[in-house]
C-alpha cells in the first residue's frame, strides 16, 4: 500500500479514538480536537519511519497523551499562578459531553499525570505495561499514579473504593 | 456504585458522545504537514544562504588574521558574570507555595556552579546547579532536583539573555518551559553585592 494512502487508512481508524481519549484527559472538546491533530501531523512527518513500527497507533496516542499532559499542567499551573491554590479550579461545563458533570469535576482536580493513567486504564482498557510507556513512567509508578487518583475520586464523588481496581 | 463502575460508564457515555469529523480533520492535517515540509524547506536554504554567506566574508578575514602576527588578548574569565548578588522575590501562587517568597543570596563562582542561600520558607534542594555562559546568553539548570526536574514536566535547562548596568543583572528568557525558573530568573534584577 502506499505510503499516504496507508497514513490516510490509519488516520480514519485512529483519529477518532485519539480525540476521545484527549478529551476524556482534558474535557476541552476544540483544545482536544486541536492536539489530536497536532499529533498527527507529528505522525505524518515521521511516517516513513513509524509505518514500519509493529504499532503505529500506540506512537501517535503516546504523542497526544503527552501533548494533552503537558496542556492540562499548563492549566493547572496558570490556575495556581492566578489563584495561589488548584482547590479553587473552577469547573466549567463543557458544552460537548457533559453526561456526568460532578465526575468531570472530579477528574479535573487531579494531577495531569493521573487523569492520563485513569483514561487509559478504564477508557481504553490498556495494560499497565502500556500505560507506564505511554505516558512515560515505570509500571508502578503507574500502578501508584492509578490508586491514588481513585482514592482522591472516590473521595470526591463519595463513592466505594476497594483495594481491587476492577 | 464502585469508583471503578463509575468511571467506564461515565467514560463510555462521554466518548459515544463525541463524533469527531475525521475527514475534515485528515484534510486540516494534510495542509499543515504540508506547510510546515514547505517552511522547513525554507529554513534549510536560508540556513545554506547564510553559511555560504559566512564563508565568503568569513574565509579572507581568517585568512588575514592567520597572517598577522599574534597579539590576542588572554582569555577572558569563564565567566563575567561570576559574583554575588541578591534578590528579592515577590509574592504570586507558586513563589508562595513553594516558599520562595524573601531575599536569595546567589553565588556564581567562576567555573559554572550556582550556590544558593534561599529564605528559609524554602525546603526545596539547593545543590547541583549550574550555569554557562555563551555570549550575552546563559544556560542554567537551576532547580534542576526538584521544581524544574524530572517530577515536573519542565525543560531541565532554560537558556536566558542577560544583560547589565553597574550594578544590576537582568535576565530575559529566551527558552524555559519551567515557570518557577522564570520567576526566579526574569522577574526582578538581582542586584550584586559588592
Amino acid at each position: 500500500m502506499e505510503a499516504a494512502e496507508d497514513f490516510r487508512w490509519m488516520f480514519s481508524a485512529e483519529y477518532p479514538a485519539v480525540v476521545r481519549t484527549v478529551f476524556l484527559v482534558l474535557h476541552d472538546y476544540a483544545r482536544s480536537e486541536e492536539i489530536a491533530q497536532d499529533a498527527f501531523v507529528q505522525l505524518l512527518r515521521h511516517w516513513e519511519k513509524v509505518r514500519r513500527y509493529e504499532a503505529p497507533d500506540a506512537w501517535v496516542r503516546r504523542v497526544a497523551i503527552r501533548l494533552a499532559t503537558r496542556d492540562a499542567k499548563r492549566e493547572r499551573r496558570r490556575a495556581v499562578l492566578a489563584r495561589g491554590t488548584i482547590e479553587r479550579d473552577p469547573v466549567e461545563p463543557s458544552p460537548v459531553a457533559t453526561i456526568d458533570p460532578d465526575l468531570v469535576a472530579a477528574l479535573r482536580r487531579l494531577p495531569a499525570k493521573q487523569r492520563s493513567v485513569v483514561v487509559l486504564f478504564y477508557f481504553e482498557d490498556r495494560p499497565m505495561e502500556e500505560i507506564a510507556e505511554i505516558v512515560g513512567c515505570s509500571v508502578s509508578t503507574g500502578w501508584v499514579h492509578l490508586h491514588r487518583a481513585r482514592k482522591r475520586l472516590a473521595t470526591l464523588l463519595s463513592e466505594e473504593v476497594g483495594n481491587d481496581v476492577h | 456504585m464502585s469508583i471503578d463502575r463509575r468511571l467506564r460508564e461515565g467514560f463510555r457515555q462521554a466518548a459515544d458522545a463525541l463524533t469527531p469529523d475525521s475527514l475534515a480533520a485528515l484534510h486540516a492535517v494534510e495542509r499543515r504537514a504540508q506547510r510546515r515540509q514547505r517552511r522547513a524547506v525554507v529554513v534549510q536554504l536560508a540556513a545554506a544562504a547564510v553559511v555560504m554567506a559566512l564563508v565568503l566574508v568569513g574565509l579572507p578575514w581568517a585568512v588575514g588574521q592567520w597572517q598577522r602576527p599574534d597579539t590576542a588578548a588572554p582569555p577572558a574569565p569563564a565567566s563575567g558574570l561570576a559574583g554575588e548578588y541578591v534578590v528579592d522575590i515577590g509574592e504570586s501562587g507558586l513563589t508562595r507555595s513553594e516558599g520562595m517568597v524573601g531575599r536569595w543570596i546567589i553565588r556564581l563562582t567562576r567555573d559554572g556552579a550556582i550556590v544558593l542561600v534561599p529564605p528559609d520558607s524554602f525546603q526545596g534542594s539547593r545543590t547541583g546547579m549550574s550555569y554557562q555562559v555563551d555570549g550575552d546568553q546563559i544556560r542554567t539548570n537551576a532547580f534542576v532536583n526538584d521544581l524544574c526536574g524530572a517530577a515536573s514536566s519542565a525543560d531541565p535547562v532554560g537558556t536566558y539573555r542577560w544583560s547589565r548596568t553597574a550594578s544590576m543583572l537582568r535576565f530575559t528568557v529566551v527558552t524555559d518551559s519551567c515557570e518557577a525558573r522564570r520567576l526566579f530568573l526574569e522577574d526582578q534584577p538581582w542586584e550584586e553585592v559588592p
